[in-house]
């Protein structure tokens, strides 16, 4: 695998000022202006491969967006080299975004008051896009999506789904070889998420295009990306799989036991009995302290047993677990 | 290179008509006030010069020539470059991005990507202004002359536009810079004097856009011709180099929309 982005202790630094409250303050910022300069980026590096669907998580103000206008070539960081697509992004802007596309969730990217078909033609323009692949790739992204008859309403009167829908479409028409998608399914409802995912592996699949996908989401992370990078404070405190930070973070697994007939209730060193009725015991196991073969012996010896079910915490647990931990270091 | 970012132009003015199509009794309202607007001026100065005959050594036909440039370079920048006034407003929302993310020239494609139809107003009446003052031999020169102004115009769209990187929220500001120039420059350039023709010939560069055309065309003079077009290089490549200067400081924005 060869890495299409490398990004290297990149750095940025806003510059904003800052005063007290009330009107006397605001009328003295105006001749002593006390100006404060917050480190979004404190210096990030990573390395991204071609292919993969990459997750960068971060709690708000973690430096997602920053990371992600800087991919863009939206924004000059105050140090730090970013190569992507063999190109530097805010320097060769127009040959790099030619092979990108970006989906920002909450910023306008289609024409209001104009059906959507008439951006993905401008788009066409835009791009230098030929007539018969445009047709091609439209055909294609239009049945997977059930765009047919919505693309033809002006996307005024499209619900927030249908247009999101449609600005990824507009961000794909070009085939680029790497696509950001910062919250692209923010607002959206269970259904709509999950039409929005299989398209997104669908395309990772069939075109090898490289995802980066910012979100609040987990179950999204979950669903799309074997990589993902965790960013806190403008800085990177985790970049592996998805798989290997389980792994390495869990020392609790929650074992759901069905009775047959009543049972009394539940007592074992580290564990913590989460809820019990007559018929259900949830238990959280602290593996690091007592082997899951040890509490299933126990189960078995005192209750009658009807079904026994071991999960992993979500993935939420975990990444909470990682922000609250007071260096956020993993 | 050229051609394919005028064949985009063109296409997004097909898609700014379609929009126009969208509300058109708003379009022909507003193409109306244009109209409007530019007869309730040619009344004023027709009383005026019915009083007063000339000033400064402009008479009617001096004026009306001046109105015909001004409204069809304001009219031509409204059609074909119909975004010139939201520069400001585009760059403090973080609109911006829209436009960094395609793979076109950031400055062009923001004029472009908007089209103000009713401009269309200014163009008609400049040009029936144009039909009555005009001999057929200045026509050449007046189309010239016009295309600078317009270039002009253009400029200071982007010169103030542009402080919006620099000073944040510059949308009132930049809008009155321009509306200020404009209406410096619809009075005769004989009104002003010494120091303050000076100012209009280069800082606020009101004089270039409508009095120096005007003289020009009453009786040419090569130097003061070469002059408007060397200022038109000038100030062109200034407003463009204060723009990207401008663009190295964006940092786009997190401005919620509820449009999507």
């Amino acid at each position: 695998m060869t890495s299409i982005i490398t990004v290297k202790n990149l750095k940025k630094v806003y510059k904003t000022h800052t005063r007290k409250e009330g009107l006397s303050n605001a009328i003295k910022s105006l001749f002593n202006r006390k100006y404060e300069y917050k480190q979004a980026l404190k210096g990030i590096s990573f390395e991204i491969e071609e292919g993969e669907i990459v997750g960068f998580i971060g709690p708000n103000g973690a430096g997602k967006s920053t990371t992600i206008k800087a991919l863009s070539g939206f924004l000059y960081p105050t140090s730090g080299e970013v190569v992507s697509l063999g190109f530097t992004p805010w320097k060769d802007r127009v040959d790099y975004v030619a092979n990108l596309g970006v989906v920002l969730g909450q910023k306008a990217q289609l024409w209001w008051d104009l059906p959507a078909i008439d951006t993905f033609y401008l788009s066409k323009d835009v791009y230098g896009i030929k007539e018969s692949t445009f047709k091609s790739r439209l055909n294609f992204m239009v049945k997977l999506l059930d765009l047919e008859k919505v693309m033809h309403t002006p996307v005024r009167d499209m619900s927030l789904g249908e247009r999101m829908k449609c600005k990824l479409v507009a961000a794909l028409l070009h085939n680029p070889k790497l696509v950001l998608l910062d919250e692209p399914s923010i607002g959206l409802d269970v259904i709509a998420k999950d039409k929005f995912r299989d398209f997104i592996k669908l395309v990772n699949k069939k075109y090898k295009t490289t995802f980066i996908i910012t979100t609040h989401d987990m179950q999204e992370i979950e669903r799309l990306c074997k990589k993902i990078i965790i960013i806190n404070n403008g800085q990177i405190v985790y970049d592996g799989l998805l798989k290997d930070i389980k792994k390495k973070y869990l020392s609790n697994k929650f074992i759901d036991v069905k009775l047959e007939t009543k049972g009394e209730k539940f007592k074992l060193r580290y564990c913590k009995v989460v809820e019990q009725n007559e018929y259900e015991i949830k238990i959280e196991v602290n593996t690091t302290k007592i082997k899951v073969k040890e509490v299933i012996n126990s189960l078995l010896s005192n209750y009658d047993v009807a079904d026994i079910l071991i999960s992993d915490p979500p993935i939420e647990t975990i990444i909470q677990q990682i922000f609250r931990s007071k260096d956020g270091k993993v | 290179m050229v051609v394919n970012h005028l064949r985009v132009h063109w296409e997004y003015l097909k898609v700014a008509l379609s929009t126009a199509m969208e509300y058109k009794i708003n379009f022909i309202i507003q193409v109306l006030a244009m109209v409007f607007n530019d007869v309730v001026w040619i009344i004023f100065w027709l009383i005026f010069f019915n009083r007063f005959q000339n000033v400064g050594g402009w008479v009617l036909g001096d004026m009306l020539m001046l109105y015909a440039i001004i409204t069809l370079s304001y009219g031509l920048s409204s059609v074909f470059f119909g975004n010139r006034n939201r520069i400001a407003e585009i760059v403090n929302q973080g609109k911006l991005d829209f436009y960094l993310a395609l793979p076109k020239n950031v400055l062009f494609h923001v004029l472009i990507s908007r089209s103000s139809f009713y401009g269309l107003g200014d163009v008609v009446f400049g040009i029936i202004l144009a039909f009555i003052v005009l001999s057929l031999a200045s026509l050449s020169l007046f189309l010239i002359l016009v295309l600078a102004s317009t270039s002009i115009l253009l400029s200071v769209a982007i010169l103030s536009g542009s402080l919006a990187f620099f000073f944040g929220n510059a949308e009132a500001t930049s809008r009155n810079i321009f509306m200020g120039t404009l209406s410096l420059a619809s009075y005769p350039l004989s009104v002003y004097q010494g120091v303050t023709k000076f100012i209009l010939l280069t800082i606020i560069p009101a004089g270039f856009i409508s009095g120096v055309p005007v003289e020009l065309l009453k009786s040419f003079n090569a130097q003061w011709f070469w002059l408007t077009i060397g200022f038109v290089v000038l100030i062109f490549s200034i407003a463009t180099f204060v723009f990207y200067r401008g663009l190295k400081k964006y940092e786009s924005g997190n401005l919620m929309y509820v449009r999507t």
